[in-house]
């Protein structure tokens, strides 16, 4: 972890943005929420941690963490079908990593042909019927700009 | 007992055991889980850190389809409980979210009001259900079985719905009323690391390795869990602990659901869903695989 949450705070008020926005600390935040349950002052740092990644992706600085690779990966498939295929984002998740954690690949395949051999690997992708309503609502985000379609616009390479 | 019944994706895919038999341990209870008719992801951790407006959108489409049934919605993945329960939460106490969500929830022709509670399986098994019923099923203990009661983070957190925060204690009730023994779990509400098991497995394999020693040192036969991404990260990650720390764990990791099935006699593979394991079970289901049998008979 490049900075502790202490010293996120900190340097926040430091006004450090960018050395803020481009650490892995964020990335690093499971979601156990245990820092939000525990903290005294009823601060939602969980919450906090998620508008820190959301943006460093906006201003293009966390293309290089693994988790933001994995979460763009998800919301691409989720808008495209509507649920997770988990085999398809762990492959996709694979093959955009696969030039700088080349061995990641080879072990998620590892344990892909373990799962396979207990049976437990899920065949074909199931799209849902509403997956056309969840477009609609993606277009009529853009039109009324209440959120940028980031996910787009990162793979247009604009930044 | 009817609930509208919210599966999520991973128990359709990887983690298939997880339903199979939470379906039939909570049709031996009474529990009528009634799926949700095209639901779609709820986003888990992932989609929120991109997109915040959106996410709750994505909730709020299955809320808003559940709502028309006026039944609470029982949920068995502990990430989709907590995504559905905060955008619950969230949508009730910030009226700008809501008029947003409502807003974008229009253009399909959905609105939702907020009526709707959001549970978790293992809540409506110990509150609602509860001992006696619980008990009166039981047809073989699992007398000598100690496990160690693993509920992960967000079964609890952040909002502690049905029992604490950090030290819970429902998944141990229940065991009990089967017959089988939890032992003492500090770590029972700690992080196995998440998807962190993927972006960053340095980190996770060291909570997961946290988390085996815990359960081996207090003596557990196997742990069992109430969430499909720790199940998978605690059984399927042994090899790789093993290889780095030089450890030699072999500790069978199965769903709650799953020690229910055997409690109440079921059919070991179609119902309690054993036999896709990645760490062997039988040497721990023998005893009352046994009893299964002979009541068969």
């Amino acid at each position: 972890m490049d900075y502790t949450p202490r010293e996120i705070i900190a340097s926040l008020r430091a006004e450090m943005v960018d050395r803020v926005l481009k650490s892995n600390t964020m990335w690093l935040c499971t979601s156990c929420y245990l820092c939000t349950v525990r903290c005294p002052a009823g601060i939602k740092i969980t919450d906090f941690m998620y508008e820190l990644k959301r943006l460093a992706i906006e201003y293009g600085l966390g293309e290089h963490q693994g988790a933001a690779i994995l979460a763009k990966t998800f919301v691409e498939l989720v808008n495209k079908y509507g649920r997770i295929p988990e085999m398809k984002l762990m492959a996709t998740y694979g093959m955009k990593t696969s030039k700088t954690k080349p061995g990641k690949l080879l072990s998620q395949a590892m344990l892909g042909l373990k799962l396979f051999r207990r049976g437990r690997l899920p065949l074909g992708v199931e799209t849902i019927k509403g997956v056309e309503d969840l477009h609609k609502i993606d277009r009529w985000l853009v039109s009324k700009k209440m959120e940028p379609n980031l996910v787009e616009r990162s793979k247009g390479g604009e930044k | 007992m009817d609930y509208t019944y919210f599966p999520g994706c991973s128990v359709k895919g990887l983690n298939k055991s997880y339903e199979i038999s939470a379906l039939s341990a909570s049709k031996v209870l009474g529990v009528n889980l009634l799926e949700l008719n095209d639901w779609n992801c709820c986003g888990a951790t992932a989609y929120m850190s991109i997109y915040e407006l959106r996410a709750h959108i994505l909730a709020a489409r299955n809320l808003a389809l559940a709502e028309k049934y006026n039944r609470d919605i029982a949920t068995i993945c502990p990430a989709c409980y907590v995504v559905l329960d905060k955008t619950n939460r969230y949508i009730c106490e910030n009226k700008e979210l809501r008029e947003n969500v409502n807003a974008a929830l229009g253009e399909i022709n959905l609105k939702y009001y907020g009526s709707l509670k959001v549970r978790h399986l293992l809540d409506i098994i110990v509150n609602d259900v509860g001992e006696e019923a619980v008990k009166s099923k039981v047809t073989a203990p699992l007398k000598g079985l100690k496990v160690a009661p693993y509920y992960g983070c967000q079964t609890v957190r952040p909002f502690g719905a049905f029992d604490d925060k950090e030290n819970p204690q429902t998944m141990e009730q229940l065991l009990r009323w089967i017959g089988a023994e939890p032992v003492k779990f500090p770590l029972k509400a700690k992080c196995c690391g998440g998807m962190q098991r993927v972006t960053n497995e340095e980190a996770a394999l060291k909570l997961i390795e946290r988390l085996l020693k815990a359960a081996s040192r207090s003596g557990a036969d196997c742990i069992a869990t109430a969430c499909p991404l720790c199940q998978m990260n605690l059984e399927a990650s042994q090899d790789r602990v093993n290889s780095i720390f030089g450890t030699h764990y072999s500790m069978p990791t199965l769903y709650f659901t799953q020690l229910l099935g055997l409690a109440f006699g079921r059919p070991i593979e179609s119902e309690v869903a054993l036999g896709q394991e990645l760490v062997a079970v039988d040497k721990i289901i023998e005893p009352y695989k046994v009893s299964v049998i002979k009541r068969e008979r």
